[in-house]
């Protein structure tokens, strides 16, 4: 695998564990913008998983 | 890049960890699934009440006479703590053992704490909800029950570690989230595993490894009860047993005078081990997001009722603290237990994909290897 693969193949997963690991932060530091933050950040791999899973037509 | 071999290597440690915890790992999840909404459910079914609406009623109760109370329905019992909930400002819990240190509680009762009438007995060891927590908690077999799905949740751990690194290799030529359908069932299987694992990877991790975590707290409280209490109450180990203890509610605010903008959390009663034979233990906490999950025992002598010491607590007890908001997913309101829980399900079909994936695959050996016998025979 080049580099540039390497980059490609875990962007996304990286960026997912980030905004997972930034979601469970908030909650833990702030409660009304941090519990907010969190909700979002936590549905973000809810939301990648929903948007790839989900059985489509192929263009 | 990994050479051949090490991808080799990696994805048995994948295979042989999975293989192990897989089916506790989905006993934990389904049984955690309905623990998450725990008190939800109790405040449902009636096992848990709020106290009721008192328009105009300030007045606070003496928590000797709740004490008294508590005495009196159960007076061959020994109350073992009181405690507060922050969410709940207008009631008084106390429990109860069959003696100050049982490992049991005997009863849990609510108080008003403004009027200190009695509300409320919990129903303690009963119900398809404690069914469940004690299969999640220690399959009813104690602490080495606890310990064994603590391990479980070590080799999960392993298993995340060594599906992420072989994950590289699987998706090479893959895009992000590519869901081959075309195929066989196996493929799109093993694209769903991959994706729904490595999207939740950090979620997983981080619930997996606060639940170890949280399994080590008999052990944890006890090294702390053994080294730090110990050493704060030294002074007093030879003393004989107090034959009356000073007032609990003169306890409570001794220590709230003692460490100021601290709440209280719970008061362990002397005998009990959380505290000892002659003191109260009052565990306070803070009141911002963080040190609301924090605690600072204050030592209050049960003869005089005076504070003799307080300590922060050390890292070891801070972490379980910390791990167990983080476990538990109480943290941020309705929404985030429900976004808690969709998690837990998308990490029950990783699970489920995982145990067909390795059924499957021995069925295709199984076939190669009969496809080949048929080749040899037909020679």
């Amino acid at each position: 695998m080049s580099g540039n693969g390497r980059v490609k193949v875990w962007t996304a997963p990286i960026v997912l564990g980030a905004v997972t690991a930034l979601g469970l932060t908030t909650a833990l530091v702030s409660d009304d913008v941090g519990d907010v933050l969190a909700w979002i950040a936590l549905a973000a791999p809810i939301v990648a998983v929903l948007w790839y899973s989900w059985p489509r037509k192929r263009v | 890049m990994l050479s051949a071999p090490a991808i080799r290597n990696w994805y048995g440690v994948h295979k042989w960890t999975s293989l192990i915890c897989t089916l506790f790992l989905l006993m934990l999840c389904i049984t955690g699934l309905p623990l998450i909404f725990y008190h939800e459910i109790d405040h449902a079914t009636g096992n848990s009440v709020d106290p009721p609406e008192l328009p105009g009623v300030t007045s606070t109760a003496s928590l000797d006479r709740i004490v008294e109370a508590a005495r009196a329905k159960r007076p061959d019992d020994a109350v073992q703590f009181v405690s507060r909930d922050p969410e709940e400002p207008n009631a008084w819990f106390v429990s109860m053992g069959e003696t100050p240190n049982a490992p049991l509680a005997s009863a849990f009762y609510t108080f008003d704490a403004r009027t200190g009438d009695f509300l409320h007995e919990y129903p303690l060891n009963q119900g398809v909800m404690n069914f469940l927590f004690r299969l999640h908690y220690d399959m009813f077999a104690g602490l080495p029950g606890t310990l064994f799905l603590g391990f479980m949740g070590l080799l999960l751990a392993a298993s995340l570690v060594s599906g992420a690194v072989v994950y590289g290799p699987f998706m090479r030529k893959l895009p992000f989230g590519s869901v081959r359908r075309e195929r066989s069932a196996r493929i799109k299987w093993l694209d769903l595993h991959n994706l729904l694992g490595i999207a939740t990877l950090i979620w997983l991790f981080t619930v997996g490894l606060t639940g170890v975590i949280n399994t080590l707290a008999l052990p944890i409280f006890g090294h702390w009860q053994n080294t730090e209490l110990a050493d704060m109450t030294a002074q007093y180990k030879n003393q004989p047993p107090l034959a009356k203890f000073s007032s609990p509610e003169q306890a409570v605010a001794a220590a709230l005078a003692a460490a100021p903008g601290t709440e209280l959390s719970f008061m362990a009663f002397p005998g009990n081990e959380y505290a000892t034979p002659h003191h109260y233990v009052a565990f306070m906490h803070g009141s911002t997001p963080l040190t609301s999950r924090l605690l600072r025992p204050v030592l209050i002598d049960a003869q005089t009722g005076t504070v003799i010491d307080q300590r922060n607590l050390p890292w070891y007890v801070t972490a379980l603290l910390v791990s167990q908001p983080l476990h538990f997913g109480d943290y941020g309101g309705l929404l985030l237990k429900i976004l808690w829980a969709l998690l837990d399900v998308i990490a029950i079909v990783v699970l489920g994909s995982g145990v067909y994936l390795l059924v499957q695959k021995r069925n295709v050996s199984v076939e190669a290897r009969l496809g080949l016998l048929q080749a040899e025979a037909a020679k």
